[in-house]
């Protein structure tokens, strides 16, 4: 069987490393785990990195996911890195993407959500740029067919917010922001919160 | 002649003096039988004196004491052993229209000695405290409401750590289980024995998960307080999962110095892990903005106290602060409703504990928790 590309697992729990590695084997995915960042960056260096995507936390002991990342942009490191997140860290995973993270996940996640972000990741065309797909004009078109409030409610969900946090920003209630959301989602055919955010950071719509 | 008077005249003054007392005045004799009923007797149990003169006085008691009180009489008049006498002590009252009221009895007794009559006479002083205990009640319920806030609120913000405490089982789970579905789709399929091995562990993860979401409910519930002999470590140790979730990503070392005798204390496990998970975040926040991060949570036995110390390298606490820090809404953190510490200081008190806090060395704070010990043969 051939392999879909090599996948670097970095995550400090046993179970979920034991669980992902376990998915993306089954999905023909050839997997490394590691138990921490610092145990990833001292393995590094004997790594072969082409045809890799690095998957990680962003919660963990000692260096953090998002350290990870950006120590590797600054060493210049070119690795695809898709981090995966508890629900209400959007904020944190918005902050990857802004650093050039490919995509992000929500844990927990379906076997066709990781194998997705995967597979964008470890495609070439994509690799370094972070870019969206769609095209800038094409995404343009999405966006202004967007009433005012459902703009904003886009740009917080962008930057991060919960529907709560979101409501009380906007200062309507949790239900009217949970009916936007869905708007935008289909308005913008966004697959996802990651994908979402992918557009949001292409449009501009947060520095 | 003159000695009948005066008899009368004294009478009347006396009479008087028990119509004017604040407390209703009840006398009976060895027999139980009532002889003298005051006015703010009738007023609070609702008999005029007509109904009860020379009636056994168990009337104004409900069960059980109504049925027992000849007993306790009988036994005080044979052994000469007081249980009642000489003291203040709450009981339950009965009015005539059969409703209990919880009321505080004081007794005393005399003896007349007369040529052909030599009796014991023991006289109750009744005070009516039904109204206090409804307030003391309402006052209990406020707290009770307040402490379940403030749980509300210390889960709230922690609430991200939570959420990645119950995801990561849940992601184990999901994915082990995703991997057992892919392993069955394929053509080639052999791996019977890894697959249920897979199942097993998203089983036990999926249990992980109901753990912690079966703790944090048991914290959350608003509740009646239920004392119980509970050991200090275990309440401790109970506190630390619930307090130091996420603690560690936030590069806090934890370390903990729990003595194997500190030994156990009546309490309300909930409330004490309260304080304890309190404590243990103020600790964890003290320290945001310095570089050494160690949060040490020790236990020890210190003489009728058990105690228990939080302490922090944070960044201390200035004198003008520690003269408020107990005070509710006195607070210095931006989100922090100021709430915390005097809930835990009212749920400390309402255990006859102590609490304080202390500088530590080089720098922080100590939060030293003290208890009454629970006697070893009790």
């Amino acid at each position: 069987m051939t392999s879909k590309g090599k996948v670097f697992l970095v995550d400090d729990d046993v179970a979920v490393q034991r669980g992902v590695s376990a998915l993306l084997k089954a999905a023909d995915y050839d997997v490394t785990v590691f138990p921490s960042g610092d145990a990833f960056l001292d393995a590094m260096s004997g790594l072969d990195l082409g045809g890799a995507v690095l998957l990680v936390d962003v919660r963990m002991p000692g260096i953090q996911g998002l350290e990870l990342q950006e120590k590797l942009r600054a060493d210049g490191v070119s690795l695809p890195v898709v981090v995966m997140t508890a629900h209400g860290d959007i904020a944190m995973a918005v902050r990857a993407m802004q650093n050039g993270a490919a995509s992000f996940l929500e844990k927990p996640f379906t076997v066709d959500e990781v194998t997705a972000a995967l597979d964008r990741a470890l495609d070439p065309a994509m690799s370094g740029s972070g870019a969206a797909s769609p095209a800038p004009a094409a995404l343009t078109a999405r966006i202004d067919t967007l009433t005012p409030r459902e703009r904003e409610v886009m740009v917080e969900i962008v930057k991060g917010g919960a529907n709560k946090e979101i409501a009380r920003t906007l200062d309507v209630s949790p239900r009217t922001v949970e009916v936007h959301r869905q708007k935008v989602m289909t308005k913008m055919e966004a697959g996802s919160v990651a994908e979402l955010v992918r557009m949001g950071l292409a449009l501009g719509l947060i520095a | 002649m003159t000695g009948q008077g005066d008899k009368m005249e004294s009478e009347r003054f006396l009479r008087s003096v028990i119509n004017a007392s604040p407390n209703a005045v009840i006398t009976i004799n060895e027999s139980g039988d009532i002889l003298i009923f005051s006015r703010m007797a009738q007023a609070m149990f609702g008999f005029s004196e007509e109904e009860v003169l020379g009636k056994n006085v168990s009337i104004l008691m409900p069960e059980p004491d109504k049925s027992l009180h000849d007993g306790y009489m009988r036994r005080y008049l044979e052994t000469g052993k007081a249980r009642i006498i000489g003291r203040a002590r709450p009981v339950s009252a009965r009015r005539k229209n059969g409703d209990a009221f919880p009321a505080v009895l004081h007794i005393s007794e005399f003896e007349i000695s007369e040529p052909d009559n030599d009796e014991r006479i023991f006289v109750g002083f009744i005070e009516d405290v039904s109204r206090q205990k409804a307030t003391e009640r309402r006052l209990e319920d406020t707290q009770l409401q307040l402490q379940h806030a403030g749980r509300i609120g210390a889960m709230g913000e922690i609430a991200t750590s939570i959420a990645h405490e119950l995801n990561q089982p849940l992601t184990a789970a999901a994915s082990l289980a995703g991997a057992v579905s892919l392993t069955l789709k394929k053509k080639t399929f052999d791996g019977k024995e890894d697959a249920l091995a897979l199942i097993d562990d998203a089983v036990s993860e999926i249990r992980r998960a109901s753990g912690v979401i079966k703790q944090m409910r048991d914290f959350l519930r608003n509740r009646e307080t239920e004392r119980a002999l509970h050991s200090i470590n275990r309440i401790v140790e109970e506190s630390c999962l619930i307090a130091l979730i996420g603690a560690e990503t936030d590069g806090v070392m934890v370390a903990s110095a729990l003595d194997d005798h500190a030994g156990s204390a009546m309490v309300d496990r909930i409330q004490m892990q309260q304080v304890v998970v309190n404590l243990i975040r103020n600790a964890v926040d003290a320290m945001q903005g310095t570089q050494n991060k160690q949060l040490t949570i020790a236990t020890a036995s210190a003489g009728d106290y058990v105690e228990m110390r939080i302490a922090d390298t944070g960044s201390g606490i200035t004198d003008e602060m520690k003269k408020r820090l107990f005070e509710p809404f006195a607070t210095t953190k931006e989100d922090g409703m100021g709430i915390g510490l005097s809930i835990s200081k009212s749920i400390v008190e309402a255990h006859k504990g102590e609490i304080y806090a202390v500088d530590n060395h080089p720098a922080g704070t100590i939060f030293v928790v003290k208890l009454p010990a629970a006697k070893e043969d009790a």
